[in-house]
């Protein structure tokens, strides 16, 4: 007995020793937890950047003078796609519009353009219908002369969280949006240590008395380190880790601080694959506004939202967000964060959002062709995370309508010559519709498929194609040219249609008109502007192939040109994007501009990272360009693409088909002084299209857009000073007289015009016996 | 020096909105904002293709922020689109193209101040 007594404070002291140890184990392995914790918080919080942020492609921006038709350009769906807000009939703030019959009010944003910061104010656009007559500025009450509006953005580059944010510190964000967030999601948010034991009674409380979870107790620092740091799955661990980590950012970390990482970190929304995180995204997307903009009733309304977004969407579910923001408003009354005016004021406020369901472009292929021009400088990860702004030169108009023509276009053309399609091919008929501003190469538009989900293959910048008769005008541009042709050519110069052999790699050769037909003795311009292969074969000839090699290779075409007869018909393979460029040379006077997708890089903070420059060259003589141009808008109104008028496109155009062997390219290339387009469609693998000739399948296409996206202002192209217009019979060339009255305008370089009348020279449409040439290539 | 001719009165509205692109382009050049000045003679071009003026500041932009090659592609342009009896402006084009290319420089008259 004594011996128990005896043995029992032993044992005693052997447990408390036991338990001690136990505790102070604890307790060092508590501390090595919590140290390895605040390592992670602080590997993550400290760094200087909190959050990857998308890269930015932005388009170019939208001039807006007196003349423009704004249901032309659309630019109600512009506003639109730009998160501008219909406020009916007043403009309070930036990011406001409003239609009258008259008029169209735009409360212009805020905008940083690279090394430009401008200041948006309310702008008048007063109106002939839809026609704008004059633009005001409302605020200094004067006239402008044109106006702008900002890019719009096309894509953003996300990391594989894709989430969407703008970042924003506490100084820019309304106090009645942080009075709102701190009283409806944590009221003790300055008397807690990053844990509050009273919310989470009081929230017990209420879910025992509801029977059910109607309150959490979490602090907006254990929100923080839940959307932070944690997973989103539910467990035991993961709330002891967040308490644990909430004591430690508290620890380290101010009230502001930990404030400003929760506003610019809360989920607030989707936005297609993408989520709306942080309040200044979120006020942006809901409201069209910059978040120090907001109103009471809209910081109310997205303090709301932060317990459920999608319940309380406005775009979704207005009404409940409505009841959900006036709860909150009734909560500051109470808390004296609002006087009973400004609650009144707030409670009676229309909720107004940007409009939703409008068409978006997205133009995905061009924003793979950026990406591939920033490659070389700019990694993925950096785009990814580095919150950059690409400008490009996209016309988000002009995308809108690529995008739709493609589409509209492509199924009229199924479903009009399904039997001249090959059935059951396994792929659909495919396309690229690309179109450039000659006068300083941008890239306007870029469609490389029609379907990018189905098929990433960029056949405006990655297809090699042979481009059949649209390589015809660099062939007549050689002729006109007395420095690049062996023999002196016009377009009133007569040719024989009628077929020839020549030997061509050892084997002979023998062009082919496309309907089969001989044409006897026709004037050149007759000859490019029905595309006829034999005449055009035997200009190439004439002129020199090595020449129109090298007019080729000047325009911009890199393809393997070899100097053989076949080369005249476009017997040889470029991009899309190639063919494009090397035309431009035409609308721009013989000066070659280098296609450009990218014009700046610059960083969120708005420093330029990189500029692109526009590189223009002259490499051709004015006059023969402008010669080639004549005829070439001669195609669009006698020849090949005469479809186009018939199509209702009106005004200064000109153009080339283009079909190649056995119709497996249809291509169409044309353009006004101001915008190139061209049009190719055909199979992926080069499948035949029996008779779908660039006019019957390119053409229609490239009419539909060009009619929609031809701005205002009828102008023609620039004639050199020593190119004149002389009248002209249209069948023998010569000069016009009462009794050739079939006649036409041709331009001729000085010095070059016709001597003869028409009634003296004779040509027989009857053909001459068949040469036979003796060269061989 | 030869007088440069009065603005001439331009009563397109596309003309005037890239003419006003023009002046703010020529106020950054004056204000030594090369850059600026550059992305307004492009906007100028942009809004009106054949404001043959903004060619020729863009011009003397790229020639004055050291790239004389750049240079030269647009004051093709720009000759090309000046109108034909518009002799103060052609001969403006001839000078900076003299000075571009290395040539005597005879005459240097204010472009800046006259324009239209």
């Amino acid at each position: 007995m004594r011996r128990r007594y005896q043995q029992q404070p032993k044992r005693k002291r052997k447990w408390v020793k036991r338990f001690l140890l136990l505790i102070l184990c604890g307790g060092v392995g508590l501390f090595l937890y919590s140290k390895y914790l605040a390592y992670q918080i602080e590997e993550k919080f400290d760094r200087a950047r909190k959050w990857n942020l998308p890269s930015r492609v932005f388009s170019d921006a939208e001039y807006l003078y007196p003349g423009i038709d704004i249901n032309t350009r659309k630019l109600l769906e512009k506003l639109d796609r730009l998160g501008y807000r219909n406020t009916g009939s007043r403009i309070e703030g930036p990011g406001d519009y409003a239609k009258a019959r008259q008029h169209l009010d735009i409360y212009l944003h805020d905008f940083d353009y690279p090394g430009d910061r401008f200041r948006g104010f309310p702008l008048r656009i007063e109106l002939d219908r839809t026609v704008i007559v004059k633009l005001l500025h409302r605020e200094e009450k004067k006239e402008l002369e044109l106006a702008r509006l900002e890019p719009e953005v096309v894509a953003s580059i996300f990391d594989e969280r894709m989430e969407d944010r703008t970042v924003v510190t506490l100084e820019e964000v309304p106090p009645s949006l942080l009075e709102a967030i701190i009283l409806i999601e944590d009221e003790r948010f300055f008397k807690h240590h990053g844990i509050d034991p009273v919310g989470i009674a009081r929230a017990l409380v209420a879910n025992i008395k509801a029977v059910g979870i109607v309150q959490g107790g979490s602090t907006l620092t254990q929100q923080l380190i839940k959307n932070f740091f944690l997973h989103p799955r539910k467990s035991f661990l993961r709330k002891i880790n967040e308490q644990l980590m909430a004591l430690e950012l508290e620890r380290h970390h101010s009230k502001s601080e930990i404030l400003q990482a929760y506003i610019n970190e809360i989920y607030l929304g989707q936005r297609g694959a993408s989520s709306v995180s942080g309040v200044a995204e979120a006020a942006k997307y809901y409201f069209g506004k910059n978040v120090k903009q907001l109103t009471v009733a809209e910081s109310a309304y997205l303090a709301g939202m932060i317990q459920s977004p999608g319940r309380y969407s406005p775009f979704t579910n207005l009404e409940k967000g409505i009841s959900r923001r006036n709860q909150i408003l009734m909560k500051m009354l109470k808390a004296e964060l609002l006087s009973e005016k400004e609650y009144h004021m707030a409670i009676n406020e229309v909720v107004v959002s940007p409009k939703q369901k409008m068409k978006r472009a997205t133009a995905p292929f061009f924003i793979d062709f950026v990406k591939q021009e920033l490659a070389a400088n700019f990694s993925e990860e950096l785009l990814e995370s580095e919150g950059l702004r690409i400008f490009t030169t996209l016309d988000m108009h002009a995308q809108v309508v690529a995008e739709e023509v493609i589409d509209t276009e492509l199924k009229k053309l199924e479903t009009a010559y399904a039997s001249l399609l090959p059935k059951n091919h396994p792929d659909p008929l495919e396309t690229c519709l690309i179109s450039i501003q000659p006068s300083n190469g941008y890239i306007r538009t870029m469609v490389g498929g029609r379907d990018y989900e189905r098929s990433q293959f960029n056949r405006c910048a990655q297809a090699h194609r042979q481009p059949g008769s649209t390589f015809k005008p660099f062939v007549y541009l050689t002729a006109f040219d007395q420095e690049r042709s062996q023999v002196p050519v016009t377009p009133s110069t007569l040719i024989e249609d009628r077929s020839f052999t020549v030997e061509a790699g050892g084997e002979p050769w023998s062009p082919r008109n496309y309907d089969e037909e001989e044409h006897g003795t026709i004037t050149v311009r007759t000859a490019l502007e029905n595309s006829y292969n034999i005449a055009t074969a035997k200009l190439a000839i004439q002129t020199g192939l090595e020449n129109v090699v090298q007019t080729a290779r000047e325009a911009g075409i890199h393809g393997n040109l070899l100097a053989v007869p076949s080369l005249a018909l476009g017997a040889f393979e470029v991009t899309p994007l190639e063919l494009a460029s090397a035309y431009t040379l035409f609308p721009n006077s013989g000066i070659r501009a280098e296609p450009i997708s990218l014009l700046h890089v610059v960083t969120k903070e708005g420093e330029v990272l990189e500029r692109r420059r526009v590189k223009m060259q002259r490499r051709f003589d004015p006059r023969p360009v402008y010669v080639t141009t004549h005829v070439l808008r001669g195609v669009m109104d006698r020849g090949t693409g005469v479809g186009a008028r018939a199509l209702g496109l009106s005004g200064v155009v000109a153009g080339k088909t283009g079909t190649t062997s056995d119709y497996r390219d249809a291509w169409f290339v044309g353009f006004t002084p101001d915008l190139l387009a061209l049009t190719w469609v055909g199979f992926d693998d080069n499948a035949e299209m029996k008779k779908m000739s660039g006019a019957r399948a390119a053409l229609p296409m490239w009419t539909a857009f060009m009619k929609k996206v031809i701005r205002p202002g009828s102008q023609d192209f620039t004639r050199p000073n020593d190119v004149v217009l002389i009248k002209v019979d249209h069948d023998t060339g010569g000069l016009a007289t009462s009794r050739c009255p079939d006649y036409l305008y041709e331009a001729f370089i000085e010095g070059t015009e016709p001597t003869e009348s028409c009634n003296d020279i004779d040509i027989s449409h009857e053909l001459p016996p068949k040469e036979s040439q003796n060269e061989s290539y | 020096m030869k007088k440069p001719p009065e603005k001439r009165e331009v009563n397109i509205p596309k003309r005037k909105a890239s003419a006003q692109l023009v002046e703010k382009g020529i106020a950054a050049m004056n204000a030594e904002n090369l850059e600026k000045a550059e992305r307004y003679f492009h906007e100028a071009i942009n809004v009106d293709t054949t404001n043959g003026i903004a060619y020729f500041y863009l011009a003397k932009v790229l020639f004055e922020n050291d790239r004389p090659d750049e240079a030269l592609g647009f004051l093709d342009k720009a000759q090309s689109l000046v109108e034909e009896d518009d002799d103060y402006w052609h001969e403006q084009i001839e000078l900076l193209q003299n000075k571009i290319t290395g040539k005597t420089i005879s005459d240097e008259s204010g472009a800046d101040e006259h324009y239209y």
